[in-house]
């Protein structure tokens, strides 16, 4: 294909993305593909190595999964963070981050070890008194190395505009490369889930103080995201928030008001909010209609009811997922089919992007991996106005 | 309202403020430990309830393991001098390639809240470590835990190891953690699921009874 070619074919694809994400009609509905550690896996590579290679090197391993693996069937990519996971990580868990190669056996998927870095709710008052920037410096410093941190950092924002060509000259759309979230999560992960939780209960005003003092640098660093990458979708990511966790009252404190300020900050400078939310939000999909249409991406990770996440919203927000990870790694490939195809029939065609859920795992078969996009060649057209 | 019905109230509208004293003036008042335990097991029953019914949630069952943990403290001393029965032996670990322990951890301060005796085998548990302890203790029921789909393969191997031990189908071998579901069961080979910590407690309280019945 010639270079004129693969930009007719992105151009092609953006427009059918951005479509989908205003909820306007579109062409077919357009596939993506998430799996960080899948890729390599798939291609042979050690995740050792895909951790810490070159940066060049990472990309142009996605680019090889997208035309070998793929067949280059995939309109483009939820997010790629590839390498230097445990940067990333640290930003939004604020915990210490275990990967191949290093603490774990070759091979193995990076894990979050969530232990309580900071032993004392006196967290909060710091938080208040000194800001959350100074908060995050001190606790990455307890879990990385300053000359880590600082690699990490340069490699993360390096070579954008490279990145940016390379992905488009090959005709692949990157959703984001920008990951934001709430100051609950972190700060959560820094505590660790069982102290921050009864810490809810115990000092909430102190807890609220705090989160309220954070938010300003979180809202700030997801519309960074925005400008440096020049894409205008962030993930503004939730987890440890997520309707099953928390008590209604709890939510309503600590969480949603959060999402609120952010959704609506970015959707001011004309960006969509890509709620990578895992776990179950079922309980509260109602509240996303305050927000305002068409301002989120919902990015499940298929514990949501589909169904009842379809009934709310089907409309108002667009849905990008979400099959859920065991479809991938531990069922019948018939299985992942259907899945897809209950995805098209319960959301689509207008405003629904096929993907993963959250992020395909690391053991996904390959089998599984060609029944998604079987699935998605066969029910992603729309058919034809008579 | 008795000192004990209050201990159930407050354990099961997640009150902190005070608890701790409402259980010492009881024991000092000459309740028998185990009378002021079951008030207390009574008031997780209501909580474990209400998370049935979706009125409570994850963190209000973490709040409640808090409260139960506190009174369990101060009773546990005088319930070993009377060296009290437990409904059963469970053998708990998350299982090998995992480190994740949040969930697991819930589910042991559930499961003793409903009175079993608790193994906890820690995380990264090889599949033999498991099958070593169900055969030391007598366990009747296995529980695996793992949130990362890396988990599915371990949870396999080890009801595979436990089958190769001739430990099933005495052993009832429930898998648990986040992305569980009745696919990883089936993939598993295992006997049950769940994706909520308190789903443990009602699988083995099915278990223990069809033990019972047998």
């Amino acid at each position: 294909m010639s270079e004129q070619d693969k930009e007719a074919l992105f151009q092609e694809r953006n427009e059918r993305i951005t479509k989908a994400t205003n909820l306007q009609p579109v062409d077919r509905i357009p596939v993506l593909w998430m799996g960080i550690a899948a890729m390599p896996k798939m291609l042979g590579v050690p995740l050792s190595e895909y951790h810490t290679g070159p940066i060049e090197n990472t990309h142009r391993l996605v680019i090889e999964f997208a035309d070998e693996i793929a067949h280059g069937e995939i309109d483009g990519f939820n997010q790629v963070p590839a390498t230097r996971i445990d940067y990333l990580l640290t930003d939004i868990w604020l915990s210490r981050i275990e990967r191949s190669g290093r603490e774990l056996p070759e091979n193995s998927v990076w894990q979050v070890a969530e232990k309580e870095l900071v032993k004392s709710p006196d967290c909060y008052d710091e938080i208040i008194e000194h800001g959350y920037r100074a908060f995050r410096a001190r606790v990455f410093d307890q879990v990385m190395d300053k000359s880590e941190i600082a690699e990490d950092e340069a490699f993360l924002f390096d070579k954008i505009e490279w990145r940016r060509d390379l992905y488009r000259s090959h005709g692949y759309v990157n959703m984001t490369w920008g990951v934001a979230t709430i100051p609950l999560e972190p700060i959560c992960g820094a505590r660790s889930m069982t102290p921050f939780f009864l810490d809810l209960y115990r000092m909430p005003d102190k807890v609220k103080e705090a989160l309220d003092v954070a938010q300003p640098y979180f809202r700030e660093a997801a519309l960074k995201m925005i400008n440096l990458f020049g894409i205008p979708r962030v993930w503004v990511g939730g987890w440890r928030g997520a309707s099953n966790m928390l008590a209604p009252k709890l939510w309503e404190k600590f969480v949603w008001p959060y999402f609120v300020e952010t959704v609506n900050y970015l959707h001011e400078h004309g960006a969509k909010s890509i709620l990578h939310w895992d776990a179950d939000w079922t309980r509260d999909l109602g509240r996303l209609r305050e927000l305002p249409k068409g301002s989120c991406i919902l990015n499940f990770d298929g514990a949501t009811d589909l169904d009842e996440a379809a009934k709310q919203l089907a409309g108002y927000h667009s849905f990008m997922g979400d099959v859920p990870s065991p479809l991938f790694s531990a069922a019948p490939p018939e299985s992942t089919y259907n899945y897809v195809k209950r995805i098209v029939e319960t959301w689509g065609p207008t405003g629904l992007i096929l993907c993963p859920g959250c992020d395909a795992p690391v053991n996904t078969r390959r089998e599984n991996f060609e029944a998604y996009l079987q699935a998605a060649k066969d029910f992603r057209d729309v058919p034809k106005a008579a | 309202m008795s000192k004990l019905d209050k201990i159930t109230q407050q354990i099961a509208d997640l009150e902190e403020e005070n608890l701790a004293v409402l259980v010492n003036e009881e024991l000092a008042a000459g309740t028998d430990a185990m009378t002021i335990f079951d008030a207390c097991r009574a008031g997780m029953s209501i909580v474990g309830k209400r998370f049935e019914e979706d009125d409570y949630f994850i963190s209000d069952l973490m709040m409640s393991s808090e409260l139960f943990s506190q009174c369990n403290a101060i009773l546990e001393p005088e319930l070993e001098k009377a060296a009290t029965a437990k409904k059963g032996k469970i053998v708990i670990g998350t299982v090998k390639g995992d480190i994740h322990d949040i969930g697991k951890n819930l589910c042991i301060s559930l499961l003793k809240a409903a009175g079993y005796e608790i193994i906890d085998l820690g995380v990264d548990v090889p599949a033999a470590t498991f099958v070593d302890a169900v055969e030391k203790s007598g366990a009747r029921i296995l529980a695996l835990s793992g949130l990362l789909t890396v988990a599915f393969d371990s949870m396999r191997d080890t009801v595979a190891a436990a089958g190769e031990a001739g430990l099933r189908p005495q052993v009832k071998i429930m898998i648990g953690g986040g992305p569980i579901s009745a696919e990883v069961q089936d993939y598993c080979n295992a006997d049950n699921w769940g994706d909520a910590a308190q789903t443990c407690v009602t699988l083995a309280d099915q278990y223990m009874e069809e033990f019972s019945n047998v």
